[in-house]
């Protein structure tokens, strides 16, 4: 059996949200095991996997949670709002 | 500006997006970025009447209204949907099949049987908290094996809904005889048959030791399609591990029989099932073979015309959520606000899955009453479950694309992760849900695809 090859990831805390990261690592979670530490300045992701093209992978989930979070910050409040006005409408109906 | 949206890759270079309306469009990648980055040059190129997109406070006012009312209206339905009720006569079943989830009893066993005299206070009970057009629907064990329960209590409760009333025997058919076919004839019956594709994978997961388990469910089906008609006989199909090779074999199945509908499922991890995990494949080996399914059952609709309800209730929820009450795809969940189900003891549960939990761990917090004191006030367990069902607050489920049309499924998580919300990264019904949205809108967005499913949505719609 091969040993495990660790990849060790370091993410800039000024570029990246605790939430983006910890997104993408719950997304990488059926992919492999994976530890999150932090220093004052940095996250550090390390992902314990055989496979290649597990960086691969991690990025594009980084990336996609980028965009979420891009898309949520414009629009949290009004969403927010809104499923409350339909709540408050369901209830005042009932 | 944009109003708030979800999205879903469907590949490396097109997304899904949809939003609290229900609403969707696919997109190329790089008009998904300049939706994103506030750059979209052209409206139309979401779609003609977008409930994405505004340009000023007045329009973003008028849909966050919009958008407001379609989304209590979509929960209301999830809450309003109709109401399924299902009696288990009996636990007793003539068959042994190797995927079974509930805790089939042998022939002559004692003590698992509903007592004729059961029947009024069910009666009852379906009056109590149902309301018409009645639903309801006999499972087991083989509910054939009690036909004189299921005969007594049409009898008596169509002495007073007879006109407002459905039901539906889910059975192998091995059982059926000209008494049984004779009645149906004359009262609303319909039947649910399970049928896992030709008699050489049929018969290898569905053990009968008198006959071919496929015989005996083909002779009754044809026997059925002659006397009550086709269109009173739905099939549900369990997919193996061995079917997955061949998906063209559960198509020629129904063809032979003149069959023009389909259920088909995946293996379910529930109850006593789960202790036959070497049966089982990946949810990638599923959605491989059903996504070949799909592809095929497309391309030869001419010639065969079957309609798949699984894919039919995915594109209801997407086009006419109005239309379908399926349980597993509500938020807030189906749990005793969609179903509501009589065991063979006596016990009431709030869906079939709580059923199949309790009969595997005894967990008596999922018995809701019994049909002899039936208080539903004291269900404490109905209160959680339910309020950890609006997965548009969950983890996972919030940002998804699929959101609008999908489910919570409380019951299924608290089986397999003990935990109502569960980890959806690690969900066995999350990666099916979003492996089955993901392949009908690839679908949608093709033609020749659409034309056919178009088929589907109008008979959905008879």
């Amino acid at each position: 059996m091969p040993d495990e090859k660790n990849l060790s990831l370091s993410f800039s805390k000024d570029k990246l949200d605790e939430l983006v990261i910890r997104k993408a690592l719950y997304q990488l979670t059926p992919y492999c095991e994976w530890e999150l530490e932090e220093t004052g300045t940095s996250w550090i992701v390390t992902a314990y996997s055989e496979k290649k093209d597990i960086k691969r992978v991690f990025d594009r989930l980084i990336n996609d949670q980028v965009l979420r979070s891009k898309i949520d910050r414009e629009t949290y409040q009004l969403r927010r709002k809104i499923i409350y006005k339909a709540l408050s409408d369901i209830g005042g109906g009932a | 500006m944009y109003m708030p949206f979800n999205f879903e890759w469907l590949s490396d270079d097109k997304a899904v997006i949809s939003n609290l309306t229900g609403e969707f469009s696919v997109l190329e990648k790089h008009d998904l970025l300049e939706v994103a980055n506030s750059e979209i040059s052209e409206r139309n190129k979401i779609n003609s009447t977008s409930t994405f997109l505004y340009e000023n406070e007045s329009e973003k006012n008028s849909l966050s209204k919009l958008h407001s009312s379609s989304y209590a209206r979509r929960t209301l339905n999830s809450l309003k949907s109709p109401f399924l009720f299902i009696i288990v006569p009996t636990l007793r079943c003539d068959h042994d099949c190797t995927y079974c989830q509930v805790s089939r009893a042998n022939l002559d066993a004692a003590g698992v049987d509903l007592d004729i005299g059961s029947i009024e206070p069910i009666v009852n009970l379906i009056e109590r908290v149902g309301k018409p057009p009645y639903k309801i629907e006999f499972q087991g064990g083989e509910p054939l094996l009690r036909f004189d329960f299921i005969k007594h209590f049409i009898n008596r409760f169509d002495q007073d809904h007879g006109e407002e009333s459905e039901y539906i025997i889910a059975t192998s058919l091995s059982l059926l005889n000209n008494e049984i076919i004779e009645f149906s004839k004359n009262n609303n019956v319909h039947f649910s048959v399970s049928l896992d594709g030709t008699s050489v994978f049929h018969d290898s997961q569905r053990r009968n030791v008198i006959a071919s388990s496929h015989q005996m469910a083909g002779n009754g089906i044809l026997a059925l399609s002659e006397s009550i008609g086709i269109d009173r006989v739905a099939t549900v199909t369990t997919i193996t591990r061995d079917a997955l090779r061949v998906p063209q074999d559960i198509i020629d199945g129904h063809n032979n029989l003149g069959l023009k509908n389909m259920f088909v499922r995946p293996l379910s991890p529930y109850g006593f099932a789960s202790y036959k995990m070497d049966k089982y494949y990946s949810t990638n080996e599923y959605l491989a073979y059903y996504s070949k399914l799909l592809d095929l059952l497309v391309a030869q609709y001419d010639d065969v015309g079957i309609v798949e309800h699984m894919a039919l209730i995915h594109l209801q929820k997407i086009f006419r959520p109005d239309k379908t009450g399926y349980n597993d795809l509500k938020s807030p969940a189906g749990y005793l606000l969609g179903s509501l189900i009589i065991n063979y003891d006596g016990n009431i549960f709030g869906a079939d899955e709580a059923r199949m939990i309790y009969e595997q761990h005894k967990t008596k917090e999922l018995v809701v009453g019994h049909i002899g004191n039936p208080d539903f006030k004291q269900h404490d367990a109905g209160i959680e479950i339910l309020s950890n069902s609006f997965i548009s607050e969950m983890p996972m489920c919030n940002e998804c694309a699929y959101q609008p049309y999908c489910g919570a499924d409380p019951l299924h998580h608290l089986s397999l992760q003990q935990d109502l919300i569960g980890d959806k990264s690690t969900s066995f019904f999350c990666q099916i849900q979003k492996g089955i949205f993901g392949k009908i809108f690839k679908m949608i967005d093709d033609k020749k695809s659409m034309k056919v499913f178009d088929q589907w949505l109008a008979y959905g719609s008879r």
